[in-house]
């Protein structure tokens, strides 16, 4: 116990940059995810065929576990953070760019046609109309990529990412209990507490959207 | 190129020590997940509770990071196979008891119906009816833990368990490119061919129960 | 002395791999204010015909023209937001109110908000939909009768003057769809835009049209008002689809 609090005391300041750190990394990951997935979705939008080309070849990539991934990608873009966040968007994209295209594709055709019928080209459709109506997938598609990405962020310190990971392999190589149970403690904490909000955020989305 | 010739003919038999280190604790680790699960799973049908609570328990426990599974076992059970295989077992029952669960749930109303009508007890319906219904279910399920084993069990070398993880663990340290591609290409073409695997057998069931 | 508001000249619709074509070297012309239903069973191209009115369909030979101007001339987009359309599962925007769905085209074209509220207001009242209490609702808060009658609001929207109209009530309980095509002809007497009807039921065609268009596998098979296809029916399957309302009828007559 005492060694606990001793190194609590003496090294906080290092647990607090892992967190730092840790958000920041999914925090990068997310905007580009997000910008390029929302980008796909949208140029596929009427492509159905290469739509599930395009998810299945996302799909193969997601089977991969990533320290393969992170491996594989070391030789081509070098330890640290870059590497980290190419492979986390990599991942991510298979379950935005399927939340964001069946968000925007999934609607009553019914619809579609009226709204083409008045006149609307695909651009005014695309934000009257597509947009408003996929905000709930997408809303559920992005809270799952952040806890996707909490979590092999975490392995990421393999390559010199540092973050949350780094605790806990510090505290796995040296068997120190205290790193363990801090680095844990920690995940543990971000993953549960970013579920929790994420889920109140989409719950206040959808009561906003369910017309009555 | 001849780098890889070169590991290939010089540590031909480590590579395969490691293989099959992999797969043998993936496979262990997947069978006594399933022993566990399944019957779980099938237990939560019959009671309400039960039900609730383990649902709650094991949907949180899907969200934590793998790494933390791995990793909070040291201080109790310290480093090597076992604690990476209590881990791996851990984190591969989830997704098998829900799947299972899943299975189970989605039979038909109208088949149980049926089967009672034409006079089979509980244990024949169980046996004829929802066991063939939940099957690709539950095979999915087993895929799925497959996906989420090997890929842990890369991680698990990092405590001293063995496998194709060592591979990467080599190549990260000392900045050997070939040790990187082929422990990467090993570990993901494994997860590859076996959940290809497990799909097509997942397909089969599937089919025959097509109406 | 009013003019021709739409005119379709030699047109042919012919879908890829398709055997024969959807409509068949169809020619004829509509006058202004005319309410036109173009009657036929299932496939037999009065969908398609109508469809290329708005280009939603392009022919794949021949001209239609407008007005006098030839419609390819134009571009589709605008052309679309000039031509009212109404569809049979309505496409009422589910994440709109009323006012907003109503509000789309006025919007797009810039329409300042006091404008548009009042014409929003109008259209409800022409509707029969009390302008105070159905403003706000969304879709799944109405009826089927009450969507067809915001979907033609919102159709009549920018006061145009081709209405198109694709078995609008085709999916309205019969006690409805009575009413509603009351108030359609009562709104057509107001407001007599020229109006094409897609349907295909040979009551609700005789009732609604000034005249009727017959189609059978992509041809014209008579065109005329409703009085002389009944005396004076140009072919069997003409007449075959008054027996059936024949038969109706004496049925009823015998009880």
């Amino acid at each position: 116990m005492d060694r606990f609090i001793d190194y609590t005391v003496n090294h906080y300041d290092k647990l607090i940059d892992a967190v730092l750190q840790h958000l920041a990394i999914v925090g990068l990951t997310l905007l580009i995810s997000i910008a390029l997935a929302m980008i796909t979705a949208i140029v596929l939008i009427d492509h159905q065929k290469t739509a599930d080309w395009i998810m299945r070849s996302w799909s193969m990539v997601y089977a991969i576990p990533s320290l393969a991934l992170f491996a594989l990608l070391l030789p081509l873009t070098g330890l640290g953070i870059r590497t980290a966040v190419v492979v986390l968007v990599l991942y991510n994209q298979y379950i935005l760019v399927r939340a964001f295209v069946e968000g925007l594709c999934r609607i009553d055709p019914g619809v579609l046609e009226a709204a083409n019928g008045m006149g609307m080209t695909k651009g005014q459709i695309l934000k009257k109309i597509r947009f408003p109506l996929a905000v709930d997938a997408m809303a559920a598609g992005i809270r799952i990529a952040i806890i996707s990405t909490i979590g092999i962020a975490t392995i990421a310190a393999t390559i010199g990412a540092g973050g949350l990971g780094r605790i806990l392999f510090d505290g796995m190589r040296t068997q120190n209990s205290v790193k363990i149970i801090w680095g844990t403690v920690l995940s543990v904490l971000m993953v549960l507490l970013a579920n929790a909000i994420l889920k109140a955020i989409e719950n206040r989305i959808r009561k906003r959207h369910a017309a009555a | 190129m001849d780098v890889y010739v070169d590991y290939f003919t010089t540590k031909w038999d480590q590579y395969l020590l490691y293989l099959w280190q992999h797969v043998y604790i993936s496979f262990l680790a997947l069978l006594i997940a399933s022993a566990i699960g399944i019957p779980l799973g099938i237990l939560c049908l019959r009671n309400r509770t039960i039900n609730g609570f383990i649902n709650t328990f094991f949907s949180a426990l899907k969200i934590l990071p793998s790494l933390v599974i791995l990793v909070i076992l040291i201080p109790i059970m310290g480093i090597g196979v076992k604690p990476a295989l209590v881990a791996l077992i851990v984190l591969a029952i989830p997704p098998i008891l829900i799947q299972t669960t899943l299975g189970f749930n989605k039979v038909p109303d109208f088949m149980m119906e049926v089967a009672a009508g034409l006079g089979m007890d509980e244990k024949m319906t169980f046996r004829r009816v929802q066991v063939p219904f939940a099957m690709p279910y539950i095979m999915g399920g087993i895929k799925m833990a497959a996906a989420e084993v090997i890929a842990s069990a890369a991680l698990a070398a990092y405590i001293g368990s063995g496998g194709l993880g060592v591979i990467i663990y080599n190549g990260i340290s000392l900045m050997k490119t070939e040790y990187l591609v082929i422990g990467g290409l090993s570990v993901a073409a494994l997860t590859l061919i076996c959940v290809t695997l497990l799909g097509r057998i997942e397909k089969k069931f599937l089919a025959k129960e097509a109406i | 002395m009013s003019s021709i508001a739409i005119e379709f000249k030699d047109v042919t619709k012919q879908f890829n791999n398709a055997s024969s074509n959807a409509v068949d070297h169809v020619s004829f012309s509509v006058n202004e204010g005319e309410m036109i239903t173009i009657l036929g069973t299932s496939g037999c191209g009065k969908t398609t015909l109508m469809k290329m009115v708005n280009r939603l369909y392009e022919p794949t030979s021949g001209e239609i023209r407008i007005f006098g101007e030839n419609i390819a001339d134009k571009d589709p987009i605008q052309l679309r937001r000039q031509i009212g359309y109404v569809i049979q599962q309505v496409g009422l925007f589910p994440h709109m109110t009323v006012e907003k769905n109503i509000s789309v085209v006025p919007e797009i074209l810039g329409w300042d908000q006091q404008r548009i509220d009042d014409r929003v207001t109008e259209l409800l009242r022409l509707v029969n939909l009390d302008p105070g209490e159905y403003r706000e609702r969304f879709p799944a808060q109405l009826s089927g009768g009450q969507q067809q009658r915001v979907g033609l609001a919102r159709a009549l929207a920018v006061y145009p003057k081709i209405l198109l109209m694709d078995e609008p009530f085709g999916a309205i309980d019969a006690i409805n769809r009575t009413n509603l095509q009351n108030e359609l002809l009562s709104i057509h007497d107001e407001e007599k835009q020229t109006c094409l009807f897609v349907t295909h039921d040979v009551t609700e065609a005789l009732k609604l049209g000034d005249r009727v268009l017959v189609m059978n596998e992509g041809r014209v098979q008579q065109f005329d008002k409703p009085e002389v296809l009944i005396r004076q029916p140009a072919n069997e399957y003409v007449s075959s689809l008054f027996q059936s309302v024949v038969e109706g009828l004496e049925f009823f007559s015998q009880k």
